[in-house]
């Protein structure tokens, strides 16, 4: 697997990249990682530049306070503690491509799956509602928000989810999410 | 009651938050990983300030971008302005400041307009 993650992160390489990590997720590194793609967005259509900002905020903060990388991977070939990639590219002159990645176990993997499913199948209409519903009946943790970002980002973008999970071993996955920006 | 005043920084907005005046303003970018920690005590300052607030209170909103975070946090804050709101002989205003084409900022407006009895005004900046 690791070579695997490896080529994930290698395939990507080759495309047009504003950013890409690959490694532990601390504060630092979120906030490092939003200066850099800011500064080379300089030059981008204000709009698209606003919305890939945002979608890279809530992906960053979404992958520093959930990503937990189980002790045997993290011990294992040199992936470390709070393990996580995050790639950010432009496709062509109008689309921008995010996609992070992270280890999740089977229950997750279950959670997550059912989840964007769900989110890729509502209407325009159907996410304005369920983010106005979660965001004024729900309680909110300091980690974050119920869910709220992934809906937002929908909303946002326009895009449906892409998502994708490796099989690592028996236990775990590497879950990769993809979100489009145009 | 003392104002609260703070610098904006790459995370959080600036704030200025004053009794005397009735104004309440917020600015910049609310991304912080914890807004909670944040805006507890811009909370904690409108309900004291419920109780000798002028009998106007302007809240001028000019956010760039807030996540998902905030979003609750500043709801929050605009559900203690609508408790002041319905208090005899008090209004609150909102003024939701949004970029000129920023569609989504000023749907973000329109949402809490949607969520709360307080009266909104949205106005466009031109660049």
């Amino acid at each position: 697997m690791a070579f695997e993650l490896n080529k994930i992160y290698k395939d990507f390489q080759k495309k047009d990249i504003y950013y890409s990590y690959k490694g532990a997720i601390t504060s630092e590194l979120v906030e490092e990682g939003l200066g850099l793609i800011e500064d080379k967005l300089i030059d981008v259509n204000k709009k698209i530049k606003r919305k890939a900002y945002y979608v890279s905020v809530e992906t960053l903060q979404n992958l520093f306070h959930h990503v937990e990388t189980p002790e045997e991977i993290a011990k294992s070939n040199n992936i470390g503690e709070r393990f996580a990639i995050f790639v950010f590219y432009r496709l062509n002159e109008s689309v921008f491509v995010l996609t992070s990645g992270n280890f999740v176990n089977e229950t997750t993997m279950q959670f997550l799956k059912s989840r964007i499913e769900q989110l890729n199948l509502l209407s325009k209409d159907e996410i304005k509602h369920l983010y106005k519903r979660i965001l004024n009946n729900e309680e909110f943790s300091e980690k974050g928000g119920g869910g709220l970002g992934m809906i937002d980002i929908l909303r946002k973008t326009g895009h449906k989810y892409e998502y994708s999970f490796a099989k690592y071993d028996e236990n775990y996955y590497f879950y990769t999410l993809t979100i489009k920006i145009s | 009651m003392e104002a609260i005043k703070k610098d904006g920084s790459q995370k959080t907005p600036t704030i200025n938050f004053d009794a005397d005046t009735g104004t309440i303003e917020m600015k910049g970018r609310s991304i912080p990983e914890n807004a909670i920690e944040f805006y507890r005590p811009l909370v904690k300052w409108l309900d004291e300030y419920a109780s000798v607030s002028k009998d106007v209170t302007e809240a001028n909103i000019q956010l760039e971008y807030f996540n998902t975070s905030s979003s609750k946090c500043i709801l929050d804050v605009f559900k203690k302005l609508e408790v002041i709101n319905q208090k005899e002989g008090k209004s609150v205003i909102i003024n939701w400041f949004y970029e000129e084409d920023d569609e989504d900022m000023l749907e973000a407006g329109e949402d809490y307009q949607s969520i709360l009895k307080i009266p909104f005004k949205m106005i466009e900046m031109e660049e």
